[in-house]
């Protein structure tokens, strides 16, 4: 029987990826178009913003799905299964890069540390959003991990504490302090911030 | 680790209640033992709606690949399936008990079973060349019945 996305609209994530382990070529195609652009966007943030190796890693990930969907469990939640392998594969990308980086410190030198704005952008969600990526990329792979999920994915604490694989609690403190370094480093942007000065003293 | 846990809770959500001159004594207490400042408080409390709007707006124009999917279902499409293993391996090896001097029947027996092949038509096949996985396959799932009876009356190949 030849089997289309359409035929698998109405399933759900898990039932899709079940699917796929038994060979369903349409529910692939229906669970690509959900999630292709959802963890292109995680992999572009997360990687150093390159689109190529964003793709590879989306294809990567997919194959990994396809040739070995034994190890998704069909009774947790697929979303989630699914960043966890995305953030595993982010986390070894981190290591080979960081040997590179012994070899070659100047390599991965991030150009945006201690910039300054112009209050002048405040406004401009593209500037803020910019600031907001190169802050983020100082920070190690599971606060970057935690925070766009959190943000972008709308996932819970809970949910993030199994992507990531710890307690929940050190879910909300990764969370917590990454909120906070990011508020300073990002205070330029905030229109708010002589009123606050004002407040304090 | 829980009293931290329920710490960031409250916190977050005098966060998102709360500017630091409503909080009371005992809440700027604690607040004040996570930041380091009142307008340290205040920043945060204005970024964390701001990171939401950022993320959730960040339209970026990534470009899909359109031979991703297409590859990622040709590779589905040869994901390994044991019926057509049978037919390879079991012709192989009836090639080679048959003795030589039997040419004209061992190509009498290739056309029955490759007929036969054709007969039992299974979605699929084509692409399972050169799969070998299957280790329990035997003549008579292999093989159709008729000529199964034909092969045991003058070779005992069971």
């Amino acid at each position: 029987m030849i089997s289309t996305a359409e035929t698998y609209k109405g399933w759900s994530d898990e039932a899709l990826a079940a699917a796929i382990g038994q060979g369903k070529n349409g529910a692939l195609e229906e669970l690509y178009f959900r999630y292709q652009k959802r963890v292109q966007y995680f992999f572009y943030r997360m990687l150093g913003h390159s689109e190529e190796k964003a793709n590879d890693f989306v294809q990567d990930l997919f194959l990994k799905l396809i040739e070995k969907p034994h190890l998704f469990n069909p009774e947790k939640r697929f979303s989630t299964w699914f960043f966890s392998v995305a953030h595993n594969m982010c986390k070894n990308e981190y290591r080979r890069l960081k040997v590179r980086e012994v070899m070659d410190p100047e390599a991965e030198a991030n150009p945006s540390t201690g910039q300054r704005f112009d209050p002048a952008h405040q406004a401009d969600l593209n500037a803020f959003n910019a600031a907001l990526h190169a802050a983020l990329d100082q920070f190690d792979e599971d606060r970057k991990t935690a925070f766009l999920l959190r943000h972008r994915e709308g996932f819970s604490i809970r949910e993030i504490s199994q992507v990531l694989q710890c307690a929940e609690g050190t879910v909300k403190s990764k969370l917590f302090y990454t909120h906070k370094k990011l508020a300073v480093r990002l205070k330029d942007f905030n229109p708010n911030q002589l009123t606050s000065e004002t407040r304090k003293s | 680790m829980n009293t931290d846990s329920s710490a960031f809770d409250h916190i977050e959500h005098l966060l998102a209640t709360k500017s630091f001159g409503e909080l009371d004594a005992a809440e700027q207490k604690l607040v004040l033992t996570h930041f380091d400042s009142a307008s340290e408080y205040e920043m945060m409390r204005d970024g964390l709606p701001r990171f939401d709007r950022a993320l959730q707006n960040d339209a970026l124009d990534l470009k899909d690949d359109p031979g991703t999917l297409l590859r990622l279902k040709n590779r589905m499409e040869v994901a390994p399936k044991s019926s057509n293993v049978k037919h390879g391996s079991l012709l192989g090896l009836l090639w080679g008990i048959l003795p030589g001097k039997l040419a004209g029947l061992k190509a009498g027996i290739m056309a029955i079973v490759m007929l036969g092949m054709v007969w039992m038509g299974e979605p699929g096949v084509e692409h399972q060349e050169g799969v070998w996985t299957d280790s329990t396959a035997t003549l008579s799932d292999t093989f159709p019945a008729p000529f199964m009876d034909s092969v045991s009356v003058g070779f005992p190949v069971r």
